[in-house]
């Protein structure tokens, strides 16, 4: 097919399927009117080189996709914990392309992600409450979490096993997605979200990407999983971050007389670092308290306010960019695999900045990191 | 393209990568600079490079435009076709970590619209690309250019990717991939 049409084709496709008007794409990409995307999609215009790339850059893809002989692969999937209302495609579209450039820069630094989740193959439809449950433990176990799993879940998740972890402000629309493709396994996280929901989004999305496989096609193509399938995963989760006999241990060591004060409730939240709310279903869960109790603490204002003020100090936001994803990319450019201006455009930020952003993740791009130490031969 | 090469006396170096042109301004010889050589960049990095430098007095804007309305810089702009060509030459997967701007060059490069000129350029990818082209002799180190042009720079005041050392590097890993086949799409029985 003639280039000019091949590119009209693709480019409206990749404009429809993001929601985007022809205005909007315009915007985007820097042209001065609509008229030249109008163009563009009618075959009427050449299009020149720099507006290719700023398109494609727009679009969330990469030139060569435009350019393709042949139609490539269709974008993987990504499953929502709660499908947002707004954007949901643009929100895809970054997240994949975030997850390939990840997928790059571990190419580049010769890292391959072959190490793989310990994924048993399951029938999501016959898997139970029981099931899950068994799989948190289990994992909990089989990934070294140790006993405040969720202090090192997401670094395990990262730096062993290689999922792309990513944040975006997904406010109350949705909370959570993870996502399988060529790029391996990607998580996307709710920056707006405490902490501790963090903790719990990172296992709950864990159960998908182990059960990633056995998830119906129609589900992955809606985006969003079954509810069944969702409470499995809340099951998972909360065996996975709060093993049972440390959480006993823990109590025991704050009930006096069969009570425990609000405070050592939200103490040991925080020191597992989740949510009350899923501390509470996990006591729930172990029978120590029924679910009159939850609902009741779940209502009262001055525990809501105990757990605010206590919670307040441990506040953090997550990294722009992930940590690893920005040494990685520094490394590759360091060994002359990526340039400056493409380290700068991957990670977010301009040419004059990189260097103060590079300071803040402790890098000084003037320095040489290259130097190496014998390691004795081990 | 609107401008004639045929005109051009003094040597003609292609800056596709905006931080070369940053680097020579935070010397402060960019005006001596154009008084030796011809510059030319590519449309990509006018369009979408805001230039700045930082001096003694803050950030400074480089206003590329007013060199472009001087005649000390000159635009190259590729077309879609010329882009093209390059992804039938490489595998999609060893141009992903080569820069725009440098992507736009390289494909001028083998459309052969610019044959007087240098490519001096900073990313490692793009220089082993153009070994794999077969241009060796088409690419420049920035410590090459300032040699050339009677600039004495020490390579210990200039970063290590703007050095002939990280240049020759790069168009060696090149040349060897060019003998492997390495990020070479096969060519096409015509």
């Amino acid at each position: 097919m003639e280039l000019r049409k091949l590119l009209a084709e693709r480019i409206r496709a990749a404009r429809e399927q993001l929601g985007l008007t022809q205005n909007q794409l315009a915007e985007i990409s820097g042209f001065s009117s609509a008229q030249i995307i109008s163009q563009i999609e009618k075959a009427e215009r050449d299009i020149k080189a720099w507006e290719l790339f700023n398109l494609a850059r727009a679009l969330k893809t990469d030139v060569a996709v435009l350019l393709a002989e042949n139609a490539t692969a269709p974008m993987a999937h990504v499953l929502w914990r709660k499908t947002p209302t707004q954007n949901r495609r643009l929100l895809e579209s970054d997240f994949l392309q975030r997850c390939k450039e990840y997928a790059l820069v571990e190419k580049l630094n010769d890292i391959t992600t072959d190490t793989q989740l310990p994924v048993t193959a399951v029938d999501l439809s016959l898997l139970t409450f029981q099931d899950a449950e068994k799989m948190g433990r289990e994992m909990r176990d089989g990934l070294g979490l140790g006993n405040r799993p969720a202090s090192c879940l997401a670094n395990m998740l990262e730096n062993k096993f290689g999922v792309k972890i990513w944040y975006a402000n997904l406010g109350e629309d949705g909370s959570a997605a993870s996502t399988k493709g060529p790029f391996g396994l990607g998580v996307l996280i709710n920056s707006a979200e405490a902490p501790w929901r963090r903790s719990y989004s990172f296992a709950h999305e864990l159960f998908h990407l182990l059960t990633w496989d056995a998830v119906a096609l129609t589900d992955k193509t809606k985006g969003e999983s079954s509810g069944h399938i969702e409470k499995l995963a809340e099951a998972f989760a909360s065996n996975l971050l709060l093993p049972d006999t440390e959480i006993e241990e823990a109590l025991r060591a704050r009930v006096k007389e069969n009570k425990i004060e609000y405070a050592g409730l939200v103490e040991i939240a925080r020191e597992f670092g989740v949510s009350t709310v899923a501390l509470l279903w996990r006591l729930k869960n172990l029978h120590y308290i029924n679910s009159d109790a939850v609902q009741k603490l779940e209502d009262d204002s001055d525990f809501q306010q105990l757990d605010r003020n206590v919670r307040n100090g441990a506040w953090n936001m997550p990294p722009a960019i992930p940590e690893r994803f920005v040494r990685l990319a520094f490394r590759a450019f360091q060994n002359g695999k990526l340039s400056r201006a493409k380290l700068a455009e991957f990670l977010k930020t301009s040419l004059l900045d990189l260097s103060d952003f590079l300071l803040e993740y402790g890098l000084d791009d003037s320095k040489d990191y290259k130097t190496a130490v014998h390691t004795g031969g081990r | 393209m609107g401008w004639m090469i045929a005109k051009i006396t003094k040597p003609l170096y292609i800056l596709a990568d905006a931080n070369i042109i940053i680097e020579i301004h935070r010397l402060g010889i960019w005006k001596q600079f154009t008084n030796q050589c011809q510059i030319a960049t590519t449309e990509y990095i006018v369009q979408n490079e805001a230039l700045f430098f930082r001096s003694n007095f803050g950030n400074v804007e480089i206003d590329v435009h007013e060199y472009i309305d001087n005649g000390a810089v000159i635009i190259l702009s590729a077309t879609g076709s010329d882009l093209a060509a390059i992804y039938e030459k490489f595998e999609a997967a060893f141009l992903e970590p080569v820069d725009n701007g440098e992507l736009e060059a390289l494909s001028l490069i083998i459309a052969n619209k610019i044959p007087d000129a240098l490519f001096c350029t900073a990313d490692g990818p793009a220089i082993e690309a153009l070994a794999m082209l077969g241009k060796s002799s088409a690419g420049i180190s920035l410590e090459k250019v300032f040699e050339k042009t009677g600039f004495s720079i020490s390579s210990g005041r200039l970063r290590h990717e703007y050095q002939e050392m990280f240049f020759q590097k790069h168009l060696g890993m090149g040349k060897q991939n060019f003998v492997t086949k390495f990020g070479l799409k096969p060519a096409k029985n015509k």
